[in-house]
């Protein structure tokens, strides 16, 4: 093991996985995978839709097509690790599943890590297995950077309630090369900053306020790099226009006033649309269990920002990265029956989603 | 006392964060390629393409030289519903509409058989030419050389699509304007000579356009 991957392992003191957390990581890949599978016998169910760009900007970097959608929309990170992979000889089309899977695994570890330090070891038992098997999880499996950064925003805070905040700082920039979630998880660092401030020495302090600007910092790198391959610094947000994705105030409520013909447009909707509304309510329950208001800020952050672009189009995928909406689930479900319950309804919800992926976007 | 601690604390932070800047921003370039001058080249080409919706054209076909014209929009169908397409005339010929591969109709004018229509629009049409080039520049499937064409040197972007569809666009070497587009279908290959203008109802109207693009009197 590499000087580097000690120095990390010591930061988050990371054991062994559990044998019930690698059973159901297990369980989840094998249903997700399998019925990709099943669909059809190659990596195609899984390498597709929003993996196609994410292959695109690892092979040939970034490119805008002023009117078109085009790559700048996608964070930079995920391709550069399917880039790493691939010069490690693993083929295009294996490397995202690949990489996705094994980083669920790594991130499901984190995140139990984490819910165990706020909460109790039955709830993180609990929220972890949900998220593992949770209706929308096939994304983990897919080329999307979802796993990478639920191990970059598991990491980060985890470092930083273990006072290890520059390792902190390069998890929170990582997170927000990934996906532009990364940059709402400066609010749980800066709530741990502010309740560890009385016992942090200087430098601890600037460590800390340096781990609550790195999103921002890692955000300006990809502008900077971004000006310099196409002399457009915000070409990122140019592309997500193309997409039909631009953040105005009045966006929520034309999201809400264009449902129903958005809904004409496009039946599958209703899929982002129903998940908004439980994930609403999964914040409220993680609310009553007494989640720190931070991570409800987050989270709903995560929620309800997209829908001020003015639609809700894959807001179900964006929840799987607010860890209080899986906090609240599992607060819901304390009695075995509901438990149980939730754990069938969700393999089950698991085939038909990843079934739907030939028709769908997640 | 405590007001040089604070200042160490914000010194460090802001040095930190400056180090993510700089680490993330050397990541990036030196682990993502940067994108191929010939990809440069045509997402400005496409970009053109996409701004401008009227294209006057001189075809060349079969040593024959003929005028015609091409607008895209949102024209209306037969049953009243709009769609997104183009409209293509060639002088003293057809008017056509084009709202997909392989999906013309004819909507003035008669077919004079001087220049196969799939070749006219596909070389003469900004709706038709922008995606083949930008999806070329995404794909890397593009190959960019010097040329000439329209009396003034050019950059010439080729473009394959299988064995049977080749275009080849021929773009100023400043501003990356379209100039030429040749496309060649098997066999026949046509050239157009591209004039990208903006709506003018003259124009239309010497192009017989400008009574297919006016809102109809609502009774």
């Amino acid at each position: 093991m590499s000087v580097g991957s000690n120095t990390i392992g010591r930061g988050l003191e990371l054991s062994r996985p559990p044998r019930w957390l690698l059973g159901w990581w297990g369980v989840g890949r094998l249903v997700a995978i399998g019925t990709a599978l099943a669909l059809r016998p190659t990596a195609w169910t899984l390498d597709r839709w929003d993996g196609r760009w994410y292959r695109m900007i690892a092979r040939g970097g970034y490119l805008l097509v002023p009117g078109r959608q085009s790559d700048p929309a996608f964070f930079p990170l995920y391709p550069v690790l399917l880039r790493a992979l691939h010069a490690a000889g693993v083929g295009w089309g294996i490397a995202g599943p690949l990489l996705s899977n094994v980083a669920l695994l790594l991130g499901l570890g984190l995140f139990y890590a984490l819910t165990r330090e706020i909460f109790s070891e039955s709830l993180a038992r609990r929220s972890t297995i949900y998220l593992a098997i949770f209706p929308l999880s096939y994304v983990f499996s897919m080329t999307y950077p979802e796993s990478v950064v639920l191990v970059l925003l598991a990491a980060a805070p985890l470092a930083a309630m273990r006072r290890h905040w520059w390792l902190a700082a390069c998890c929170a920039g990582a997170a927000a090369l990934a996906r532009p979630e990364g940059l709402f998880v400066a609010l749980p660092l800066a709530g741990i900053a502010w309740t560890q401030r009385p016992s942090l020495s200087p430098a601890r302090r600037g460590a800390a306020l340096a781990a609550i600007l790195a999103p921002v910092g890692a955000l300006a790198s990809y502008s900077l790099y971004l000006d310099r391959v196409l002399h457009d610094p915000l070409a990122w947000s140019q592309a997500e226009r193309a997409w039909g994705r631009r953040f105005r105030i009045a966006g929520a409520y034309r999201a809400f006033a264009h449902l129903p013909v958005a809904l004409g447009h496009t039946p599958w909707l209703v899929r982002d649309v129903v998940f908004f509304f439980l994930y609403l309510a999964l914040l409220y329950a993680a609310w009553r269990l007494g989640t720190p208001l931070v991570w409800l800020g987050a989270a709903a952050a995560i929620v309800v920002v997209p829908i001020f672009t003015g639609a809700f189009d894959s807001i179900a995928r964006f929840g799987l990265l607010a860890p209080p909406l899986f906090w609240g689930l599992a607060a819901l479900t304390r009695d075995r029956r509901t438990d149980r319950i939730v754990r069938a309804a969700s393999l089950v919800l698991l085939v038909a989603g990843t079934a739907s992926l030939p028709y769908v976007f997640p | 006392m405590d007001v040089r601690r604070a200042l160490l604390s914000v010194i460090v932070g802001l040095a930190g964060a400056a180090a993510v800047t700089a680490s993330g921003w050397a990541l990036q370039a030196g682990a993502l390629p940067p994108p191929t001058p010939a990809a440069r080249v045509a997402a400005v080409a496409s970009a053109w393409l996409h701004e401008y919706r009227f294209v006057v054209d001189v075809f060349h076909y079969d040593n024959r030289r003929t005028k015609g014209a091409c607008l895209r929009g949102w024209f209306g169908r037969v049953e009243g519903r709009k769609t997104r397409g183009s409209l293509l005339s060639i002088d003293s010929g057809p008017v056509l509409r084009i709202s997909g591969p392989r999906r013309l109709s004819l909507v003035g004018g008669r077919g004079n058989g001087i220049l196969p229509v799939g070749l006219a629009a596909a070389a003469g049409c900004s709706r038709e030419l922008a995606p083949v080039i930008a999806t070329a520049a995404q794909s890397g499937s593009l190959r960019a050389s010097r040329g000439y064409a329209a009396n003034q040197p050019a950059i010439a972007l080729k473009v394959s699509r299988g064995n049977e569809r080749r275009l080849t666009l021929y773009v100023s070497p400043r501003s990356y304007r379209p100039l030429v587009a040749i496309v060649a279908i098997g066999e026949h290959e046509a050239t157009a000579r591209l004039y990208l203008t903006r709506v003018k109802p003259h124009v239309l109207s010497r192009f017989r356009l400008l009574r297919l693009v006016e809102p109809r009197p609502r009774r």
